[in-house]
């Protein structure tokens, strides 16, 4: 399965779209490591017209200063995905920091189930979210992070240390969260939504899944063991069965059908 | 020092044929039931004579009539409502786990908190129980105890994704009443197994049959050194008889401590099962569960880990319990092809002569 590239305009920013597949679109958000396809992303294009949008501030050559939240960065994302093509509804899915991208998206079009014209987010997956942390929490150090992020980090090629500007950028969005006026949004959130912990996370505790799962009307809370924050190269295969359930049959997957 | 029995809830000590399964023919109704009224006895021996435990395993279609040990849980927690109820302990490779957490949160419940729990990943014959391949019941188990705590300390409903099991509805009621869950005891034969078991703040059991004293120590200490804080059980056998000299006699009598009745698929079969066994549980990941891969060279003679007179036996317990460091000892006392009339007599001697001078020593 080969993803060609190309790339869009999208609130002027410059946004690059990797994608293969056809079918109903699943629309991809990478995480704070940055936009890395897995096997689940080609298992899943093998159902689904799979767009997987590199956020601004990512990528080879792009720094984004001008991104204050997650609400801004909601809005040019919601854009890239309207010039990215993706017509009619889709489901979201967003890991770690685009899973909190994800999420904000979702709440700045809560409800477009009940307007069959509308475009918009029909179901939403939330990786590893990494929109709530506990009191007193702290980023892994370096030399811990493959580790925290992978359950088996020797499987997965070493990465460059993201560069100042993108640490900067991540540092202003983080910063610019109110958990508990977020936590207090979260039941706005109707559509369905699935969210999927490793349980041997070492960046976030797979607890904070709990949140959502509480707050959220219509939402599954799916632990995944034997993987760690990065789900879809640790599970690839279980993430990709599971994501093309959900984006198939939404909140009716929890009744089994056989295999 | 604290004491537990363990029954097999043995069906018959004489007259059945050796190895395993024994054959159904063999089921005789009047003969179980008697069989399960007998083995209460023992118990109600060992509950009336001090100790602070009462346990049960879970063993197929042998002579043990455990199959399910939560259910024989219920039934000794509603028989004895002082001591703990030790659920020592359900095969994880051949369970639902989500079942096995609900009946034992259930069993929790039911005796007022009492229960202490332990699992196991089981031993070959076993896995031929319900076709489950045993090279794969390490993850089985692995995965199945990780899914069990989720299931008793989850506040919100859930779903997982194993690479064995795979629910995505999951919130079980009742909760155990002890909170987050029953004290676990986790089995090891490696310092790596008890390292794992200090780790995660559980007792630590040693299986006295499967690992040698001096490896038992070292166990201990590394439970100890890795901030194991929590007691360790020490299960052993044991058979004692008016002298030493009578022990003896009975011990090459009647092959006491030979484990291999209990494992052996069948007769012609059992040095081959051994040494799959041996293969199977030498190490791994975590060491969880039996295992005869340790030691080298010829191995000595099987025999209980106790064994002799009372005083004999009283000697070994303060020996071994100070060498190990462990702190209740769960006795087996009923043994293959031992008669029932000679087990029952070794655990009066022992209620009798040995524990009272044991628990005046704390």
């Amino acid at each position: 399965m080969t993803f060609s590239e190309r790339h869009v305009n999208a609130d002027g920013f410059t946004v690059r779209v990797l994608e293969a597949g056809s079918g109903a679109p699943v629309v991809y958000l990478h995480g704070a490591g940055g936009l890395h396809l897995t096997k689940a992303h080609e298992l899943l294009a093998q159902r689904y017209r799979v767009v997987a949008l590199e956020i601004p501030g990512f990528g080879a050559d792009t720094e984004n200063s001008r991104t204050t939240s997650f609400e801004e960065l909601a809005t040019t994302m919601a854009r890239a995905v309207e010039a990215a093509g993706v017509r009619g509804g889709y489901t979201l899915v967003g890991t770690s920091f685009g899973g909190t991208t994800a999420l904000h998206m979702a709440l700045a079009d809560p409800d477009p189930a009940g307007d069959e014209a509308a475009a918009g987010i029909e179901a939403l997956v939330l990786i590893s979210p990494a929109a709530f942390h506990p009191e007193g929490w702290q980023r892994p150090a370096p030399a811990d992070m493959a580790r925290a992020l992978f359950v088996r980090p020797e499987n997965v090629p070493p990465r460059d240390p993201p560069p100042p500007g993108q640490v900067a950028f991540l540092q202003r969005l983080r910063g610019s969260i109110d958990q508990d006026a977020l936590r207090a949004r979260l039941a706005e959130v109707r559509i369905p939504t699935l969210v999927l912990c490793g349980t041997e996370d070492g960046v976030l505790p797979p607890e904070m899944g709990r949140i959502y799962r509480a707050q959220m009307p219509n939402c599954t809370l799916l632990y995944v063991w034997d993987a760690a924050h990065e789900l879809t190269s640790d599970r690839p295969e279980a993430l990709a069965a599971v994501i093309a359930d959900f984006a198939d049959r939404r909140e009716a997957f929890i009744v089994g059908v056989g295999d | 020092m604290r004491f537990s029995l363990w029954s097999p809830m043995e069906y018959a000590s004489e007259g059945l044929p050796p190895g395993w399964p024994v054959p159904g023919r063999n089921w005789e109704p009047a003969r179980g039931a008697e069989a399960l009224q007998r083995a209460f006895g023992l118990y109600d021996l060992a509950v009336d004579g001090g100790f602070d435990m009462v346990t049960v395993a879970e063993h197929h279609y042998g002579g043990s009539l455990v199959p399910s040990p939560t259910v024989m849980a219920a039934a000794l927690a509603q028989r004895y409502p002082e001591v703990k109820i030790g659920i020592l302990g359900p095969i994880l490779p051949l369970a639902q786990p989500i079942r096995v957490a609900e009946e034992i949160a259930m069993v929790d419940v039911l005796s007022g908190g009492r229960t202490v729990v332990g699992f196991f990943r089981g031993i070959p014959n076993e896995h031929l129980v319900y076709g489950v391949p045993t090279a794969v019941t390490r993850e089985l188990f692995e995965e199945a105890l990780a899914l069990i705590v989720r299931a008793w300390t989850e506040p919100e409903t859930f779903g997982w994704e194993g690479r064995y099991y795979r629910f995505r509805t999951i919130s079980p009621m009742p909760r155990p009443l002890q909170q987050p869950h029953p004290p676990l005891v986790s089995g090891a034969t490696t310092p790596e197994a008890a390292r794992f078991a200090a780790a995660r703040g559980f007792l630590l059991g040693i299986f006295g049959a499967v690992v040698p004293p001096g490896r038992a120590a070292e166990l201990v200490r590394a439970f100890r050194a890795a901030g194991g804080s929590e007691d360790v059980l020490y299960r052993a056998r044991l058979y004692v008889a008016p002298t030493d000299e009578e022990a003896e006699v009975d011990v090459h009598a009647y092959g006491l401590g030979d484990m291999r009745p209990l494992i052996a698929p069948a007769p012609q079969r059992a040095e081959g099962a051994a040494k799959v066994m041996a293969a199977l549980f030498g190490g791994g990941r975590h060491g969880h569960g039996p295992s005869t891969g340790h030691g080298h060279g010829p191995p000595a003679p099987p025999r209980p880990e106790f064994c002799g007179s009372p005083v004999t036996v009283l000697r070994q317990l303060r020996e071994s319990s100070q060498a190990i460091g462990w702190e209740i000892l769960d006795g087996l006392f009923t043994m293959p092809h031992l008669p029932h009339a000679k087990a029952r007599r070794s655990l009066e001697l022992f209620v009798k002569e040995v524990v009272p001078a044991l628990k005046s020593r704390r």
